[in-house]
């Protein structure tokens, strides 16, 4: 009977420590989650960053302003981008390349016919003028930057 | 004595809970405290400016940052980490960095090096 008795009050005297680790852990869970929503705002770079690369393709494609390469090779040697975090959508005359992920694109139209999203790719539209043997070429870029985690 | 028994028991307890509560408040504070100093809104900044600043520069320029001591800016692959102490974790933002930049601290300063 005794035994019985203190395998009850264990149990109880058990549940309550359960019971206030589970009130701990949601008062630390709630003050962290409040701090880091407060502290961890992002600056977002992404717009300077698209220019940025713009400016970086053309240099590689038209050092100067005069056309050089124009193939894939060229700029996959431009610089090291991840597929998934940007789209490239690079246009001289009649030739296209196209890098990374499409789906930036969608966005951007969406973006662009003002669909709400909340987490929106940067997206920069530029036009270059270059020379090839002494005849003028628009270079036409469109690029978009996902990397919403470290800019939204 | 079966009461002491019980006593000491409960005593030993309550130390415990207090000693396990008190850790846990000092651990919230200092970390607290160092998100409202505005570090790691600091290392976000600096590694995003120096992604844009070594990106954007023309090859044979050199770059010098006075960072604060114990402040470290590393390459990482093709990004960049600013770290406040050996213990940090740091802020990484990837960038798009090609070999041909190399990253050294002298002193204070940071030296960047577009080759």
């Amino acid at each position: 009977m005794m035994k019985k008795t203190n395998k009850k009050a264990q149990l109880g005297h058990a549940t309550t420590w359960l019971h206030k680790f589970f009130i701990l852990v949601l008062v630390i869970g709630g003050i962290i989650a409040i701090v880091t929503m407060h502290y961890s705002k992002q600056y977002d770079v992404r717009d300077v960053e698209a220019s940025v690369v713009a400016r970086n393709i053309v240099e590689c494609v038209a050092p100067g302003g005069i056309l050089k390469e124009f193939n894939e090779e060229t700029i996959r040697n431009c610089f090291p981008f991840n597929e998934e975090e940007i789209y490239m959508n690079i246009t001289l005359e009649n030739d296209n390349l196209v890098f990374g992920n499409d789906f930036l694109a969608t966005l951007c139209k969406a973006e662009g016919k003002k669909v709400k999203v909340e987490y929106y790719p940067a997206c920069l539209e530029e036009r270059y003028y270059v020379l090839e043997n002494d005849e003028g070429k628009t270079l036409n870029l469109f690029i978009a930057i996902k990397k919403i985690g470290k800019n939204l | 004595m079966l009461k002491d028994k019980r006593g000491i028991e409960l005593g030993w307890e309550f130390i415990f809970t207090l000693l396990f509560v008190v850790a846990i408040i000092i651990i919230i504070s200092f970390w607290i405290g160092s998100q409202a100093s505005g570090s790691a809104m600091k290392k976000q900044i600096l590694a995003k400016e120096i992604c844009l600043l070594v990106t954007s520069a023309e090859p044979g320029t050199t770059i010098m940052i006075e960072t604060e001591k114990k402040m470290s800016i590393i390459r990482q692959n093709t990004g960049i980490v600013v770290k406040e102490s050996e213990l940090d974790r740091g802020y990484f933002y990837d960038c798009y960095f090609k070999d041909n930049i190399d990253f050294s601290k002298k002193d204070d300063i940071m030296i960047i090096e577009i080759r």
